[in-house]
């Protein structure tokens, strides 16, 4: 058979320079990078023939022809998760080496051929048939929504889907609850069929776009501006594979944690936990990886009170996926369980009492893991539902004075010259910690914001960002120092003072979220030389 | 779920002495088990088995003895030499990979052991996390790259311009015959001893395995020499005009034996690729020496950073710490990023400094003569600074488009005869990469004496048969 799809991806293939690293690598001591063992299938079955090292030899050798198609490759081809671990740790090209697309197309051809896994095919019947994978009654999608406002006119759709709709219908109340609470004018689309999400991901490509047309239509016809997803995977569909049918439309999507935070930031809706709770944060793959929202629902559960957020050993664009993803779940279920316990042992190792994701599905397959961990497993909307507070926590901060760091980012904002060499796009966390060590142990900043380059200056943001190439982080005497600077050159002087030359007073100090070569090209390296850091003393 | 073909003669019995779910002999599993990260390929393997423990590896030669079957052990396969790669048909490839466990860390001694199969990465986090360092952390390559694997190939990498190579860090071995016995090397030939001295009593055994490409025996426990995390660390830049004077300043720091890691960047084109505003602001710079001291505490280091400043400035002129530090805090992901330019074609071997000089020279001129960056093809020329004063000699191609590959070969071949024929270079590891330069050169004697040492410990040359021509 022909693979003219996958053939477009050879010129990829042929940058993997076959290190392994996708396999094997625990970057977290040596590079400060939270990854450990980037793939979850690899690591349950332990052959490299499902890492990206050893997917990407098979890929070649199927295009060369020299292998036919047969049973162990359609099992092979299905057992992939396609979370992105292995893209998000290759160093090889700019954004990792794009093996989960080059499974999505293999997955795609194969179907086109008629090869594919009966459980894919039951999903691709249930969805034609019920519209929803789990071959529901479709006309009792929303019934346990009632009185929700169905097919209304409304700024805001709220997207179900199937799985808060079917099986985790506590999600979908949650949602809806945090809604009238902020007062939101919202409404649920009164034909609502299944995203496509994993008949997209399966390969079943030709059936999702049908459905994806639908929903597209439906939203056309509320006229909303916004539509919001409490599921990580519609998200992401809607975002992605959606993209080139939207026509024009202008529509933003968001998911509902960053729709939250919006409402709270605008002080809007506020959070307390009635007592002190250890949580910690399962970021979903559709997410994190996939859509790069990392912090907005990190910033939620800081912000309620009460609420101490605790990391897993891998997490934000490393974590490891919960393995329920990319049809695993329905043709592999007992692989998907044992990926789930892994997963689920890292977040019983951080003691929290609440493991908080925000996604149906990683939600459902945790649960099924579960069993007799003694971890408390919600989701997000949940857990802030439970949390809702009519008093406000913010109003107390913003009326409080400036902070160091609010003044920090103040002085950055009047001296957009400081980022001048650096592409736009380009972002910095700035952090302040009160000692290097609490940054060398990855202790939470004291306060940290991000500045983004943009085409004609900069924009300073509160917290950290979802992708920064580089977070800094400085002593808080380094940036009183600092925002007494007279002019950019003297910023640049003393920072590179701090930095090369630092005390236990004041210190500057960089983590790199990408690689040098690719930083340097980004102007960081222009960016360093006019902050001090590449300072030449003997040439001035 | 991939099933097994269950055509390899030994497979029942590795089964039987693994477990069905570490066995495989399918297709595509056979297939993914023969590359490494170098470009050979030869015969796939017959079976790849994943023993969890001693007891298990030593099973597995038993019954590979028995029936004479050829066994090839393997860490990771992220070697750039192809040695660990199956050069006979129907071996049982051992992937020690699930040996990958911490046995103790020995304060009273200084000394961690460890499974063989585990990474580098991993390691040097887990003796972290209780305060303790490695001297040598570990191949470029320390991601995946396993413990066992570097010991077999003599690796060379972090932290060896002051602790010298992988198997400078070894004090003893447990290793499993080809005919199944187990042997513990180093103090611990007494059962009732620990491991902590090397050289005790006998012969020093451990040399025997340590870069053998896993021919003599299975490594499959390795203890190593710790130390206690340093909190002094410093770092420096400086930028030479010439290869020459960059070299020079490289071989009196390397004497001295100040630094941690001292690497050399030996060319423009290699600034170019990795760090390319650097030649922006000066238009003269040829060469980057990057520094990385750690000492026992920050007085200590700054010291001796004033040393290495007053030494390096002579020559050339500060850069600041940038990539140095850059460079020691993104350990083992240095590399990765070249890939971009196409698939590497490596040429590591070791030399006296002082030889650098003329090595970059003729390389130059190599890749002048073949317009290799007319060909969308790149290198890049780097060296580290090795235990007493010698270095590596690292000029890696990249192969840009595959269409390059005969051009790339014939570039790589004539730049393996330059390497080996100035200054009296030899190459660490061996392997497919070096073989046939190495076996043509080597004298008789020398060769015999290892075929002799190969037919006692292994009368069946089953172990990686047909490496080092044995």
């Amino acid at each position: 058979m022909n693979f003219d799809g996958l053939a477009d991806y050879l010129q990829q293939m042929e940058k993997c320079g076959r290190c392994a690293d996708c396999a094997y690598s625990v970057k977290i001591s040596t590079a400060k990078k939270h990854v450990s063992l980037p793939c979850p299938i690899r690591n349950v079955l332990g052959f490299e023939t499902y890492s990206a090292r050893g997917r990407i030899i098979i890929l070649k050798k199927l295009l060369e022809g020299e292998l036919e198609i047969d049973e162990d490759i359609v099992q092979w081809a299905g057992l992939c998760l396609t979370c992105a671990g292995c893209k998000e740790t290759c160093l090889a090209i700019e954004g990792g080496i794009d093996v989960p697309a080059m499974m999505e197309c293999l997955r795609r051809e194969l179907v086109e051929a008629g090869y594919y896994l009966d459980a894919h095919a039951s999903i691709e019947k249930n969805v034609l048939e019920k519209f929803n994978p789990y071959g529901e009654d479709h006309e009792r999608r929303f019934e346990f929504l009632n009185p929700t406002p169905i097919g209304e006119k409304a700024d805001v759709v709220y997207f179900v889907g199937c799985t808060s709709s079917y099986r985790r219908q506590e999600i979908a109340k949650a949602t809806v609850d945090l809604l009238n609470k902020a007062g939101v004018d919202f409404t649920v689309l009164e034909d609502e069929r299944c995203c496509g999400s994993t008949l997209f991901r399966t390969g079943f490509v030709k059936t999702a776009k049908e459905f994806a047309k639908h929903n597209i239509n439906q939203i056309s016809e509320v006229g909303a501006k916004t539509v919001v997803f409490s599921c990580a995977g519609c998200y992401r569909t809607f975002a992605q594979d959606y993209a080139p049918l939207w026509n024009g439309k202008k529509v933003k999507l968001m998911h509902i944690v960053e729709f939250l935070k919006r409402l709270r930031d605008q002080n809007k809706i506020s959070f307390a936990s009635p007592q002190r709770v250890r949580v910690t944060y399962h970021d979903p793959c559709h997410l994190g990886r996939h859509m790069n929202v990392f912090e907005d629902p990190r910033s939620l559960l800081k912000s309620t009170a009460n609420v101490e957020l605790v990391e897993m050993e891998t997490n934000r664009r490393y974590a490891h996926c919960c393995g329920a993803g990319s049809g695993v779940k329905k043709a592999f279920p007992d692989i998907a369980l044992q990926i789930s316990k892994q997963r689920l042992k890292e977040a019983a190792e951080t003691q929290a009492e609440i493991l908080v994701s925000a996604c149906p599905f990683c939600k459902t397959n945790l649960v099924d893991g579960a069993d007799g961990l003694g971890i408390k497993i919600m989701d997000i909307t949940e857990f802030l539902a439970n949390n809702y507070t009519e008093e406000s926590t913010i109003m107390e901060e913003l009326e409080r004075e400036l902070t160091l760091g609010q003044r920090f980012a103040k002085y950055l904002d009047n001296h957009p010259k400081i980022f001048a060499d650096l592409v736009p796009d380009s972002v910095v966390d700035f952090s302040l910690f009160d000692t290097l060590e609490n940054f060398e142990d990855e202790k939470p900043p004291l306060e940290v914001f991000h500045v983004v380059r943009t085409e004609d200056g900069i924009t300073v943001q509160e917290g950290k960002a979802n992708a920064a190439d580089v977070e800094i982080a400085f002593s808080p005497k380094a940036v009183e120092n600092l925002i007494s600077s007279s002019d950019e050159k003297q910023y640049a002087k003393r920072f590179g003072k701090f930095y090369n030359e630092p005390t236990e007073e004041t210190w500057i100090d960089f983590l790199l979220n990408r690689s040098t070569r690719v930083l340097i090209r980004m102007g960081y390296g222009k960016f360093a030389r006019e902050a001090g850091i590449l300072e030449d003393e003997d040439a001035y | 779920m991939l099933e097994s073909a269950e055509h390899h003669p030994a497979y029942d019995e590795l089964v039987s002495i693994s477990g069905e779910e570490n066995v495989r002999d399918g297709k595509l599993d056979l297939l993914v088990y023969s590359r490494d990260a170098s470009p050979f390929q030869f015969d796939s393997p017959g079976v790849v088995v994943r023993p969890g423990c001693t007891e298990e590896v030593a099973e597995i030669m038993r019954v590979a003895n028995g029936k004479k079957i050829p066994v090839v052990a393997v860490g990771a396969r992220s070697s750039i030499n192809g040695a660990p790669l199956p050069r006979v048909s129907g071996a049982i490839m051992l992937d020690l990979t699930r040996m990958d466990y911490l046995r103790e860390v020995d304060e009273d001694t200084m000394t961690v052991t460890v499974g063989a199969g585990l990474r580098w990465a991993e390691l040097i986090h887990l003796l972290k996390e209780k305060g303790f360092k490695l001297g040598f952390r570990g191949p470029y390559g320390g991601n995946a790259g396993t413990v066992g694997g570097s010991l077999s190939g003599n690796s060379i990498g972090c932290g060896a311009s002051r602790w010298g190579g992988a198997c400078d860090s070894v004090v003893g071995l447990e290793v499993v015959l080809p005919t199944g016995e187990i042997i513990r090397t180093g103090s611990g030939w007494n059962p009732g001893s620990k491991v902590f001295a090397r050289y005790s009593t006998f012969n020093d055994l451990t040399g025997l395995f340590l870069g053998d490409h896993g021919t003599l025996g299975v490594k499959t426990e390795v203890t190593l020499k710790v130390y206690y995390t340093p909190s002094g660390v410093a770092f420096a830049d400086y930028g030479f005009e010439s290869i020459e004077d960059c070299a020079k300043v490289m071989h009196e720091l390397q004497r001295r034996k100040l630094a941690e890691e001292l690497v050399l960047l030996g060319d423009k084109n290699s600034i170019e690729l990795l760090a390319n505003s650097y030649l922006d602001f000066w238009s003269g710079l040829e060469c980057i020496l990057a520094v990385i001291i750690e000492e026992e505490d920050e007085e200590l280091a700054n010291r001796k950073k004033e040393i290495v400043d007053r030494i390096a400035k002579r020559d050339g002129r500060s850069l600041g710490t940038f990539l140095s530090k850059a460079h020691w805090t993104d350990m083992f992901n240095m590399v990765q990023p070249l890939f971009d330019s196409g698939f590497w074609y490596n040429t590591c071997h070791l030399r006296p400094i002082s030889t650098l000089p003329e090595t970059v020279k003729g390389a130059l001129k190599i890749f002048e003569k073949y317009d290799v960056k007319g060909r969308g093809m790149n290198w890049i020329i780097s060296a580290l600074g090795v235990d007493r004063s010698y270095c590596t000699g690292w000029i890696t191609l990249f192969m840009g488009p595959s269409e390059n590959r005969e051009l790339m070969e014939k570039v790589w071949g004539e730049l393996k005869q330059l390497e080996l024929s100035t200054g009296g270079a030899v190459p660490y590891w061996c392997g497919p990469l070096w073989e046939r330069e190495c076996l043509s050169r080597v004298s008789p004697a020398f060769h015999n004496l290892l075929r002799k040492i190969k037919g006692v410990l292994d009368p069946n040359n089953i172990l990686h048969p047909t490496v080092f021509g044995l």
